[in-house]
Formats: structure tokens, C-alpha cells, sequence
């Protein structure tokens, strides 16, 4: 139920930007629908590499820190939820730049 | 554009798995299959493992439920110690605040001991041989249902014979999408802490 009223929410924004995109003529056109999903889905992807990198590297660094210090770190502290949302900056970031430095 | 690709086949993959994740049950069917069947029997100690408190002195949600559960089968003399476990950390230790909150419910004193230090649950596994002995084997281990497969290997390894105990850390699984993604996310975790504990020979 719960999922439904969510997934009904997501649905209903979507149908009203793809409405008003259409009466305004820009980006309405299917085409450049498939092109914009096909770049979200990249961005997804870039955003999950950059997380398993980000997540290996913290791994890294509490196993060198533990074996070279003291200290304790806890492996969970890379698993953060914040941690995917930089990730998923960090690719949007990414391919903008990419995209802007070949169009350039 | 192999790279544009396989980018998208991989962005396609997590969504995918998001969805699989969070709007299906499908976690919880995963979950009650990684989980430990209980085998509540009297034994010799009865071990709360660890599992967090705030700067300011409040268990963790987990922390709350495996004490309460560790309490409540002292209550029912299934075994005549309480370990109760957790770091040393400031200003409160999680064992000592354990233990302040089996007091208050009715356990005697003489019957908890603080088991403080223990940063693992390897660690804490050591340490709890530490405390009891060598000749104390059986003991009623309380953890969470997901992490009891890893640390029973842990204990078995100190010579424990280990009945379970477990809590059910999800708070009855994930019924809303939020919390199905955060039982997916604990569940890897879990395999991933397992696989590690496999490759670094602890189990």
C-alpha cells in the first residue's frame, strides 16, 4: 500500500513535467525522452562506481589505520547513506563536466 | 561509447535492484532465510553482545532490544550470570548503562558482570573467555538475528557451546520501501563482514 501511494506520487510529477514540457515545445519530443532516461540511467551508473570506489577506499584506510595505530575504526563507518548521496553528486558532477568539456 | 554502455547496463542493473529491494518482499524472504532459529535451553551464562550507544548515554535501538532480551531470560533463570558486553567509551559505557538498566528491572546484582572493552565481536568473543573461564561451555548468546550466524562461529572458536538467542533487530522486517532498503543494506553488510571473517580466517 505504502509502495503504491509512492510509486502513484513519482508517477503523477512525471505525467504533469512531461505535460508541461510538451505545451511549452521543449524537450517534449520522444526521442529526446529516450535520450534524457539513457543519460540518467549513465549518471546511475557512474554514481554507482563512484560509490564502490568511495566505499573500497574507506575499507582501505580503516584496515591501514587499524594496523598501523592504536586506534579503532569501524568498517560501518563507511556505510553511510550520506555517502551515496556525494557519490551521486559526485557523478552528476562528473558527467556535466564531461559532457560540457566535449561539446567545448 | 563501450564505456557510455556499460555505464548504462550498470545504472540499469542498480535500478533494477533498487526496485527488487524496495518494493518487493523479497528482502524480507532473504532475511528470514540468513536468520538463526532460536534454542532457548538452560545454559551457563547468558552473553549480550554489544551494539552501540550515543555520546550522551542512549542505547541503540539493537543495543535496547538485545539487553532487554538478555534480561528477560535471566528473569526466567535460564542461566545464573548476565554478561552484559559493550566498548569502553566516554562518558558511559553500553555495559555499564546494560547493566544499570538490569538492576532497575529486578535482576540482582551479584548476578551481572560487565564484560567493557571488546570492540569486535571477535574481540568480544575473547574477552567473554576471559571473563567466565575456561570451563564454563554453555551459553545463551543474544545478538541480532542477522548477525548470530557469524558471531556463533566466532564463540563456537572459543570453545563455546552456542544456543541462540536472537533479536529481531529490523523490528519485525521491512514493511514500508525505507525500511525493506535499510534491512537489504544490513543484510549486505552482514555478507560482506562474513565473507571477510572467512578470507581473514576468523571462522
Amino acid at each position: 500500500m505504502e509502495a503504491l501511494f509512492l510509486l502513484s506520487l513519482v508517477a503523477a510529477t512525471s505525467a504533469a513535467a512531461l505535460h508541461l514540457a510538451g505545451r511549452r515545445g521543449g524537450g517534449g519530443a520522444p526521442g529526446a525522452l529516450r535520450e534524457a532516461l539513457l543519460h540518467a540511467l549513465e549518471c546511475m551508473g557512474l554514481t554507482i562506481v563512484f560509490f564502490g570506489a568511495n566505499l573500497a577506499l574507506g575499507a582501505l584506510l580503516t584496515l591501514v589505520v587499524r594496523a598501523l595505530t592504536p586506534l579503532f575504526v569501524s568498517l560501518y563507518l563507511s556505510a553511510d547513506v550520506s555517502l551515496l548521496v556525494l557519490s551521486a553528486l559526485q557523478a552528476l558532477v562528473y558527467q556535466r563536466w564531461r559532457d560540457a568539456s566535449s561539446r567545448g | 561509447m563501450r564505456a557510455h554502455r556499460g555505464l548504462c547496463a550498470l545504472g540499469l542493473a542498480g535500478l533494477v535492484l533498487f526496485f527488487v529491494a524496495a518494493f518487493t518482499p523479497l528482502a524480507n524472504l532473504v532475511h528470514r532465510s540468513l536468520s538463526v532459529r532460536p534454542q532457548v535451553e538452560r545454559a551457563e551464562a547468558i552473553v549480550v553482545l554489544g551494539a552501540g550507544v550515543s555520546t550522551t548515554g542512549t542505547l541503540s535501538d539493537s543495543s535496547l532490544r538485545r539487553a532487554v532480551q538478555g534480561i528477560e531470560l535471566q528473569r526466567r533463570a535460564l542461566a545464573p550470570a548476565l554478561l552484559m558486553l559493550g566498548p569502553s567509551t566516554w562518558p558511559l559505557g553500553e555495559a555499564e548503562i546494560r547493566g544499570t538498566l538490569a538492576r532497575s528491572l529486578g535482576v540482582a546484582p551479584d548476578r551481572i558482570r560487565l564484560v567493557m572493552g571488546g570492540k569486535t565481536t571477535r574481540e568480544e568473543a575473547q574477552r567473554t573467555r576471559e571473563a567466565l573461564g575456561p570451563d564454563v561451555k554453555r551459553i545463551l548468546l543474544v545478538t541480532g538475528a542477522i548477525h548470530m550466524k557469524r558471531a556463533r562461529g566466532l564463540f563456537e572458536r572459543e570453545g563455546f557451546v552456542v544456543l541462540p538467542a536472537p533479536v529481531d533487530d529490523t523490528a519485525g522486517g521491512g514493511v514500508s520501501p525505507e525500511a525493506r532498503l535499510s534491512l537489504s543494506v544490513r543484510m549486505g553488510e552482514e555478507l560482506l563482514a562474513q565473507l571477510y571473517h572467512r578470507l581473514a580466517g576468523y571462522i
